[in-house]
Order: C-alpha cells, then structure tokens, then sequence
C-alpha cells in the first residue's frame, strides 16, 4: 500500500480520532497533521507494520500524550494561520452546552486516560489493542479506562447532589 | 454517567473534524518542505557534527602521526588492519561575536579517546577551573591555556596547542589532532543536523547572569531534541547547577552523545562528501587536511552513541577564587589517560561514567 492509498482511506477516520484525542478541530488539525507528515516521511517503516492504521494512531496517540512539553505543540499552535480552517461546529449553535458537560468534564483528564476511553468507546478497540496502541499493559490500560470512568462519574454527578441538599 | 452518554458525547463532535481536502494539501506542502529541509542538512555542515562528537578525532587524524605518510595504514587498517589509539582534543571556547582571536578563554575541555579496534570512544571532561601548571607561565585554572597560547596573533591553533602541551603534562597523553568550537559554530553543527536530541535528568533553569536568574527559562527534565540556540543555551549553563562546571560538563557530554547519535541516524560517517564539508563550518578550526580524515570516519561510522563513554572529574571545590584541586579518583582518571587504559578504568570507576 503506497501513503496516498492510505491517506485517501483513512485519513478521514483519523481526523476524527484527532478530535476525540484532543477536544476540537483546531488541534485536532495540527495533530493529525503532525502525525501524517511524519508517515508520510516515514512510510517505508509505517507500511512495514502489521497494520499501518493501527501504527499511525500509536503515532497520533504518542504525539498528544507528549505534548505537554510544548515541544511540537506550541511551534504549530504559533503557526501565524492557525485557525483559519477552524470550522464552527453546528453542534455549539445551538446553545446545547449542558449536554457538553460530557465534553468538558474530559477535557480535564489526564492524556492517557482520554486516549484509554477514545480507543474503547470511540473506536471500539478490544483491551488488548488499546494497550498497544498506548504503548502498556492490558492492565494498565484497563486502569486508565475505570479510573477515568470513575473520574468522569464523580465530576457530572456533584452539581446534582449539592443541588438537592439545599 | 454511562458509557452510552460517552459514545453519544463522541458522535456528537464527529463533525468538527477538519476537512480532509485542505489537510491532505497542508500536509503534503509540508511533506516538500521538510524534505528540501533535510536535503539542505544532508550537504550542509554536517561534517562539522561529526568532529564534534565522534569525528572529532576524524578531523585530526592527520596532525599526529596519521599525516600523508600514514594515509596508507589508515586505509589498509579500515579494511581490518592493524591501528592505534588516537587521541583527540576537542575545546569550547567563550568567543562573542566581536571579540578578538586572543581574548578567548576554553570553558569546555574534552579529552577524545578512540580505542584501536575503532569499537568504543571514551570521552573525558577536564572541569574549567582545576588548577594545573601551564607551560612556560604561571600556575593557572586550565582555561587560562587556551588564552596564553592565543597571544601574539597565535589565534585558535595557538591555544590548541599550548592546551594540548598543558593536558599532556597534566596527564601523559599525546594527542593525534584538535578541534576548537565557538558559540556560534556549536549553535551551526546543531542546525545543520536539524537539531540535537539530548537527554536530561532533571530540569535546567537557562540565565547568564545571577540577577536575572527569576526570569529563567526552565528546560523540563526528559528527552527532547533541540534547536541550535537551545543546545547552545544549555552547554553554556552553569550557575544554579548544583556542582557548577561539573555538571555543565555532563550536559556537553549529553549534547555530543546526541550528535553521534543524530550522525550515526543521518549516515554521515559513510559519505566522504559530507566529511569533506563539514570542515567548512565557521567558528570551527580544525587541525588536520584531507583524506585521512576521511578514512578515519569510515572506520567509526559502526560506532553508536552507547558505544560512547563518557567520564568527568568529581567536584572538588576547595572555595576561594583559586580554582579547583583534582581529587584521588580524578588523577586516576587523568593517568587512566595517559596510560591508554580507560577501558579498566570506566570499568572499576562507574561513578565517574555519564548516567544516561
């Protein structure tokens, strides 16, 4: 399979991954950029893999995860046409910010953790895929999942509780 | 919250994903670009990275003893042939742009150590401060040498050579060439290799001077690869290290631990064209000519950057302005040098050897 095999079948797919792992369309946008660029450069060791697809989201993956040192990160977001593609989600028009709750309560985790719940209930990935795409033990990965779980319990519920005792 | 409520949250933002028409240009325009970028670092001053770290002995093969008369054995003994240790010295000098060739001070003092077999590299700091006797001048911290032996129009070969003459009394070791290194020329090689991965094992606060040091810039712990001013910005940091020039001397081992390693990535040592050019970065002057060097490159381009060993000094501060004594375990190493059996000794000494 040559890249633009594989970009012209996946990269819509991957775009949406994007989103998920980061939370909106603009990052998203640099991210799987960032990702594609390097398969692209590389993509003699990415097609060499079992599955190339599966490979590409550990890059993607591996690229949000690091991003908390800014390396990448903050030279695309200081991209002086950073935003231009932004599209506006239809969604947000209409004022359905509870129901983003969801949304915003993720935003809050820790990266790996988003990226455990992306790959199980976005992608559907079976735990031992999601542990290679991470990069860690069944275990580990099963981890990720309840605790973030868990996480996102605590945070949607106390505005009801407080609420209720007044 | 259920997992149901997940899923929906997720399909629900399916369509803010960026469109694929505009990101398959962007990324394809950005393909061409880095890869013009990396052609211009394939030709560009590659070779002068290679002096730096490994290759540092590479450049000087020719001045002790692997001159034209040698080039044969050089040649006969890639290709499996007997060899010797070579001993190579590689300086950072303190030059700013606009200061004059005899003003210069070398603040990092490497000791290259290429074994005979070609299979290991052995690099040994010598800390800036320690004080040594200087030929024909007073006893002096180590970096003094470098700017006696520049006077008088002398210029970087002048203080390579009076450095040379001052570590061989200190030591015993003869060396077979020398490369000095100014600010800029370490922030060029950086570039031109795209940037240089280094590890650090706690995070670096980047100032010049003790008053400005609230407003550090803070490099986090951990492996990144840095741009030429970044690289730059860290060899050069000592204040807030906790043993100051020590330390600073671990951080330019990283840095040319990282050079190998991106020269080995990028194959260099296996183009004599490259080699050739490296020479040519400015800021860099090297003691040697031509083909041997070339040679010499050949034989180290199986060398990987664990095949590096580096090792330094221990802190010895004795306080005062005086400059620094060298403990018992530091002249063990120093003799270690001298007496070509650095391979014992970073055996038995692996507190003195680089925690990568």
């Amino acid at each position: 399979m040559t890249y633009e095999e594989f970009a012209q079948a996946r990269l819509a797919s991957l775009a949406r991954y994007a989103v998920m792992l980061t939370g909106d369309g603009h990052r998203a946008q640099d991210l799987v950029q960032e990702t594609m660029v390097r398969a692209h450069l590389q993509w003699k060791k990415v097609s060499r893999a079992d599955s190339p697809e599966r490979y590409v989201k550990r890059m993607m993956v591996n690229l949000y995860i690091d991003l908390q040192r800014g390396s990448w990160w903050r030279r695309v977001l200081l991209r002086s046409d950073a935003g231009a593609h932004l599209r506006v989600p239809t969604d947000l028009a209409e004022g359905a910010v509870n129901r983003d709750l969801v949304w915003q309560a993720l935003a809050r985790l820790p990266r790996q953790q988003r990226a455990a719940l992306v790959l199980r209930f976005y992608e559907d990935l079976p735990d031992a895929e999601i542990a290679e795409v991470l990069g860690c033990t069944v275990g580990t990965a099963r981890g990720y999942i309840s605790k973030a779980l868990a996480t996102l319990r605590a945070r949607m519920t106390p505005g009801l509780v407080s609420g209720g005792s007044r | 919250m259920n997992e149901e409520e997940l899923r929906a949250a997720f399909a629900r933002h399916e369509a803010e994903a960026p469109d694929v028409q505009e990101l398959t240009n962007t990324i394809n325009q950005e393909v061409r670009r880095r890869r013009a970028r990396r052609a211009k670092v394939l030709t560009g001053g590659i070779a002068a990275a290679v002096a730096l770290a490994i290759a540092v002995p590479v450049w000087l093969a020719q001045r002790a003893g692997i001159g034209p008369q040698t080039a044969v054995n050089v040649a006969a003994s890639a290709t499996g042939g007997p060899q010797k240790d070579l001993n190579l010295l590689l300086l950072g000098i303190d030059k700013r742009a606009g200061w004059t060739e005899n003003t210069s001070r070398s603040d990092t003092i490497v000791i290259v150590h290429i074994q005979a077999d070609r299979k290991k590299i052995y690099i040994v700091s010598v800390e800036r401060d320690v004080l040594v006797d200087i030929p024909g001048h007073h006893k002096d911290k180590i970096n003094s040498a470098f700017l006696f032996g520049s006077q008088e129009s002398a210029g970087p070969r002048g203080g390579l050579d009076l450095m040379e003459k001052t570590i061989t009394q200190l030591t015993g070791v003869t060396f077979d060439g020398g490369v000095v290194a100014d600010f800029s020329a370490i922030k060029e090689i950086t570039d031109t290799l795209g940037g240089v991965p280094m590890c650090l094992p706690k995070p670096v606060a980047i100032y010049r001077t003790p008053d400005t040091a609230k407003d550090a810039k803070v490099i986090g712990a951990g492996c990144h690869t840095f741009p030429g001013s970044v690289a730059l910005a860290l060899v050069r940091q000592r204040d807030g290290l906790p043993n100051g020039g020590y330390d600073r001397d671990r951080t330019m081992q990283r840095y040319l631990v990282g050079v190998a390693q991106k020269v080995s990535e990028l194959n260099l040592l296996t183009d004599a064209g490259k080699i050739a050019e490296l020479m040519k970065v400015k800021g860099l002057t090297v003691d040697l000519g031509g083909i041997s060097a070339v040679e010499l490159a050949m034989q180290l381009r199986g060398i990987k950057p664990a095949d590096i060993v580096p090792l330094s000094l221990t802190n010895t501060y004795v306080g005062g302005k005086d400059g620094e004594g060298i403990t018992a375990e530091g002249r063990a190493l120093l003799q270690a040098v001298g007496a070509g059996t650095l391979p014992e000794f970073a055996a038995s000494h692996p507190q003195l050897v680089l925690q990568r």
